[in-house]
């Protein structure tokens, strides 16, 4: 009889923590899945092209502004804003980061080693690696070791209520012939002022949610994988806002390393938002 | 990573001052004119988030000043073809690198050429 109750109880659990899995993981319902030699081929590592800043015009260097074609600046969809479209309230906060960056008060998320998120993994330094499997996609990113997954087996997003905001958020998508559709949500955006969208300072809300649509093609006889971004925020923008990024595959044999990003900073950045260099014994050297 | 330099960051921590470890905000502080210095290579710390080559030069006393040169991301460095022993400890270097607008022994790498001749980085 005990080891009846016993097994009961155990069964009982197993069925709540897996209930509570679902809400928080999301609800996977029994899609069709593509076979695997459908899927197209996203080997080999590709590198972004075109800056690291989605608003290219924003872009300076010690406050002065660059012209949008050189490196550093962003590229934005044809006809679309390179400005993200803000609301007042928004607009105002982006101001006040593009001045604290340019005075060397805004303290890059990045500078103190916490992962891009989504959708600043597009705006990565190094390149990406794409694993494309039919159940999942697996984007790959070598700055900051990070990992994004997009579901595709018809996991569905949790509710609202039960989301757990973070970094990368919560993808779910699927396969339109040769391009990845997909939609994120759980996003951490500015809630905790640590995750951004690119240098500049530019950040959204938690409300924020993307489509993201991402196809192989070709540019110049260079394979490419294109990546368009529609960014939608009920709280900071007042249109969705369409960013493109370009990624071009490397020349075959380039390899991803290690990066640990923590393993020996040798820069800490104060409360003023300044960052301080140290020297081999710990002294201040460039203030 | 030497203890003075834990220590630094403990007592920091400490103090409760909100610092965080961050690397590399140099938006207005590196000169834009690279200078030169001629010394011998300490220490190559090939290490993320970036690599510094540590080198002790004779300032205009004879004394002896550590110049703390930062580079790239040893990754980006790999796949130029670059590694860990790129810089020998005792390597004779002249380096060129844009200096902190402070004044510091420190500044970012633009190129270095060795006794050999060998070139690293830009040097045109």
């Amino acid at each position: 009889m005990k080891s009846i109750l016993t097994i009961t109880a155990k069964s009982v659990s197993r069925v709540f923590l897996g209930l509570t899995f679902l809400i928080n993981a999301g609800v996977t319902h029994g899609a069709e899945l593509p076979e695997f030699s459908a899927l197209p081929d996203w080997s080999g590592t590709w590198s972004r092209r075109g800056g690291t800043v989605f608003d290219s015009g924003s872009w300076t260097l010690n406050g002065v502004l660059t012209d949008p074609s050189q490196p550093g600046a962003g590229v934005s969809a044809p006809g679309t804003r390179a400005h993200p479209p803000y609301n007042a309230e928004w607009e105002a906060v982006y101001q006040e980061h593009l001045a604290l960056r340019d005075a060397g008060l805004f303290p890059d998320p990045l500078t103190r080693c916490i992962s891009h998120g989504f959708p600043r993994i597009f705006n990565a330094l190094a390149p990406v690696e794409f694993v494309v499997r039919p159940e999942q996609t697996w984007i790959l990113a070598e700055h900051t070791r990070a990992t994004m997954r997009i579901y595709t087996d018809g996991t569905e997003h949790p509710p609202a209520e039960a989301r757990w905001h973070n970094f990368y958020g919560h993808s779910v998508g699927h396969w339109e012939d040769d391009t990845l559709v997909f939609t994120t949500v759980a996003l951490k955006g500015w809630r905790d002022r640590d995750s951004v969208l690119d240098r500049s300072g530019l950040v959204l809300s938690d409300q924020a949610h993307a489509t993201t649509r991402i196809r192989r093609t070709e540019e110049n006889g260079e394979d490419l994988l294109l990546v368009e971004i529609t960014l939608e925020d009920p709280l900071a923008l007042t249109a969705p806002w369409v960013v493109e990024k370009r990624f071009y595959k490397d020349a075959a044999g380039t390899r991803i390393f290690d990066y640990e990003c923590n393993e020996y900073n040798r820069a800490i950045v104060d409360e003023q938002g300044r960052s301080m260099i140290l020297d081999e014994d710990g002294k201040v050297l460039n203030y | 990573m030497k203890s003075g330099f834990k220590g630094i960051i403990t007592a920091i921590l400490l103090l409760g001052c909100q610092l965080a470890a961050a690397h590399h905000s140099t938006v207005g502080q590196i000169e834009e004119a690279s200078i030169e210095i001629s010394g011998v290579v300490k220490e190559f710390q090939f290490k993320n988030p970036h690599s510094w080559i540590q080198v002790m030069v004779k300032d205009d006393s004879g004394e002896e000043v550590e110049w703390s040169v930062e580079w790239l991301i040893p990754n980006i460095l790999m796949r130029q073809g670059y590694n860990p022993a790129t810089f020998r400890p005792g390597d004779e270097v002249r380096v060129r690198l844009r200096q902190h607008v402070s004044g510091s022994p420190m500044g970012e790498f633009d190129g270095a050429i060795k006794a050999d001749g060998s070139i690293v980085g830009r040097w045109d």
